[in-house]
């Protein structure tokens, strides 16, 4: 179902019986889509407002700081006159290089000029960049109401100055979202602070690009300036009513909100014809033969320059109860359920990461032995899984030393990718995880 | 906000933070919180401790911290983590009725001000990042960053002329010099912990 123009949003049970005696786990894919519109039916697009947070570190001099510049100065070639660019950098302290120059031709030239005076300085005040970046956006949103308000932030590192907790970053990235200002970051290289990155990204409705090597930053910067300037719709949310009796769980890492009997889940933006699903993990509790648990999914947004929310259609799903043998004789939905076990082998992937990261390889490996016995009966039978097993047997027999960042950041990246369904903007290819453990 | 000067009342700390007045002074006894600025029957609180008392109440309601696990987090904390972690609750949801500038406005200036981190759990960072790249395969495959390299740079002294400087209260500091293991690394921050909850135990006799 949708409207004109506005987002389609699909929800389905990779199985609808449940056992009355309780505890049958069921999985909810709710997918959200935007339309296709043809070229001639666009709505005019709103003007971009975007900060550019770079980094200026001691560890971003040569090819990272040189690529960076380069991106800048690409952003700036891509600017609409109508749209507007600020570009900041930090380091100890922070530095207001440009702010808010149009794509008019004669600013073109000074902001390139500026660009081309960015030098890595010491530490690493990353919060403090990225909170000047949204100011200098703030300011232009006062002046000019309806434009597109987004902060890329670019980084190599750990923040070591200023407000360095995860925690704080996403509660301020997700005011500020509420707000119009969302953010994307770009981690550089190996030793970024994916928690920190990801928490700014998620919580700021945007995404977080890894760019392993200097020449990415430009591909994805400008693939993220394309992104923005397609998009249509931000701030999207799912909000999933259901009875209190049910266990649930997100499977799809999206930050959520959730009480007693509902959950909130914070997509992002989309762009034309892209989709986000969100897949949730339903314990049931017990029931009479013939009742049935009642589920009520609605979607909101707003569109992107505009600050009302639109309020899609309420969609209803249940599951009914039922005796044994009905319940063990039902099929399940082959495509959808090869799509959860994709799910949820990322969130368990990510979470190894976490565990490794932390040097918490007992820990590591109990949880794998738990997920394993589980993931491997539901995939039994269900084409295009052997891979998805293979990978988590492959980091069992190897989940008694510490792997490499790199490798940690290739398994918690592409596993990212997977669970929000987001484009990797990287032109180079990457191959399985598993050979780099 | 300025953080010493004394404009409280237990129950006016209450109003602000949603914990009741007990509880206020279990915190107290239990070295959470350090006592009022003004002693005896009309015991008066500074902004130092509101905003440690919403320090506490982010920590515990989003984290599900335990007040054990908490008092260890405040202490590893440097005062301006402290009071960005407190404006995540005065910050609140309310974004219907203020503009995203009036939001970055409504943050205190030192939030993301360009100070520095704790210098306790920045070099306890330094120390152990070093610690696990001696430890990791990754360096053992003789892996090279700019980053890694930064961390070297911060360590080109060797450890024996190294000195680590561990915060108890703003006012109070201890420096070692020589530390040369993680053992010896956990006694100091152990040392340190005690001291801390001496100094601040001692302001309630």
């Amino acid at each position: 179902m949708s409207d004109d123009y506005g987002i389609s949003i699909i929800a389905e049970f990779d199985r609808e019986l449940i056992w009355e005696r309780g505890r049958s786990v069921r999985y909810l894919e709710v997918d959200v889509a935007a339309p296709f519109v043809k070229e001639s039916e666009k709505r005019e697009k709103q003007p971009l407002n975007v900060a550019l947070v770079i980094d200026a570190s001691g560890s971003m001099s040569g090819p990272p700081l040189d690529c960076a510049q380069k991106a800048a100065a690409g952003v700036v070639n891509a600017l609409t006159p109508d749209s507007k660019l600020s570009l900041i950098s930090f380091s100890t302290d922070v530095i207001t290089h440009l702010e808010g120059v149009s794509g008019d031709p004669s600013q073109q030239k000074r902001a390139l000029a500026a660009i081309d005076e960015l030098r890595p300085r010491d530490h690493t005040n990353l919060g403090a960049g990225w909170m000047k970046g949204a100011e200098c956006l703030a300011q232009i949103m006062d002046k000019h109401p309806g434009m597109h308000n987004h902060v890329i932030l670019l980084s190599d590192g750990r923040a070591n100055y200023g407000v360095i907790d995860p925690q704080i970053l996403g509660h301020h990235a997700e005011q500020l979202r509420t707000r119009g200002i969302a953010t994307s970051t770009v981690g550089i290289g190996d030793h970024y602070s994916s928690e920190q990155l990801q928490a700014l990204a998620d919580h700021g409705g945007g995404m977080l690009h890894d760019a392993q090597y200097p020449h990415e930053i430009i591909e994805v910067v400008l693939g993220e300036l394309h992104t923005l300037q397609e998009t249509m719709f931000e701030d999207i949310s799912v909000n999933l009513s259901f009875p209190g009796s049910i266990k649930i769980e997100n499977l799809s890492d999206f930050p959520t909100a959730m009480n007693s009997s509902s959950v909130i889940t914070h997509l992002g933006m989309l762009a034309p014809q892209r989709n986000r699903p969100v897949t949730f993990r339903l314990t049931t509790p017990e029931g009479r033969s013939g009742d049935a648990l009642n589920f009520e999914i609605n979607c909101s947004w707003k569109r992107i320059g505009e600050t009302e929310r639109v309020q899609g259609k309420n969609l209803r799903r249940s599951l009914k109860f039922v005796n044994e043998e009905r319940n063990l004789k039902q099929t399940r939905k082959e495509a959808l359920s090869l799509r959860v076990a994709k799910c949820w082998q990322s969130q368990i992937v990510r979470r190894c990461v976490q565990l490794n990261r932390k040097s918490e390889l007992n820990e590591l490996a109990r949880y794998l032995d738990y997920e394993l016995r589980y993931f491997t009966r539901y995939c039994h039978g269900l084409n295009g899984t052997a891979g998805l097993v293979f990978e988590l047997q492959g980091m069992r027999e190897r989940a008694n030393r510490r792997w490499g960042e790199r490798s940690l950041k290739d398994m918690d990246h592409s596993s990212y990718m997977t669970q929000q369904s987001h484009q990797d903007l990287r032109t180079i290819e990457r191959g399985s995880w598993l050979d780099s453990l | 906000m300025d953080t010493d000067r004394a404009s409280y009342s237990l129950e006016d700390l209450s109003a602000k933070t949603g914990f009741e007045v007990r509880v206020i002074r279990s915190f107290i006894e239990q070295g959470l919180l350090r006592g009022p600025s003004s002693l005896g029957r009309y015991a008066r609180y500074s902004d130092w401790h509101l905003v440690r008392l919403l320090a506490i109440k982010a920590l515990k309601d989003r984290r599900g911290l335990t007040y054990s696990e908490i008092r260890q987090t405040l202490l590893c904390m440097g005062e301006t983590e402290i009071l960005a972690l407190a404006e995540t609750v005065t910050t609140g949801t309310d974004s219907k009725r203020s503009s995203a500038l009036d939001y970055i406005r409504s943050l205190n200036p030192q939030t993301f001000e360009t100070q520095k981190i704790d210098e306790v759990s920045h070099q306890a960072d330094l120390f152990f990042q070093s610690q696990d790249q001696k430890a990791s395969p990754e360096s053992e495959q003789g892996v090279s960053s700019g980053k890694q390299a930064a961390y070297q740079s911060e360590r080109q002294l060797p450890a024996s002329e190294t000195w680590h400087r561990f915060q108890i209260t703003p006012d109070v500091e201890l420096s070692v010099r020589g530390i040369q293991s993680e053992k010896q690394m956990a006694r100091m921050k152990n040392i340190a912990n005690r001291l801390r909850e001496f100094l601040i135990g001692g302001q309630n006799e």
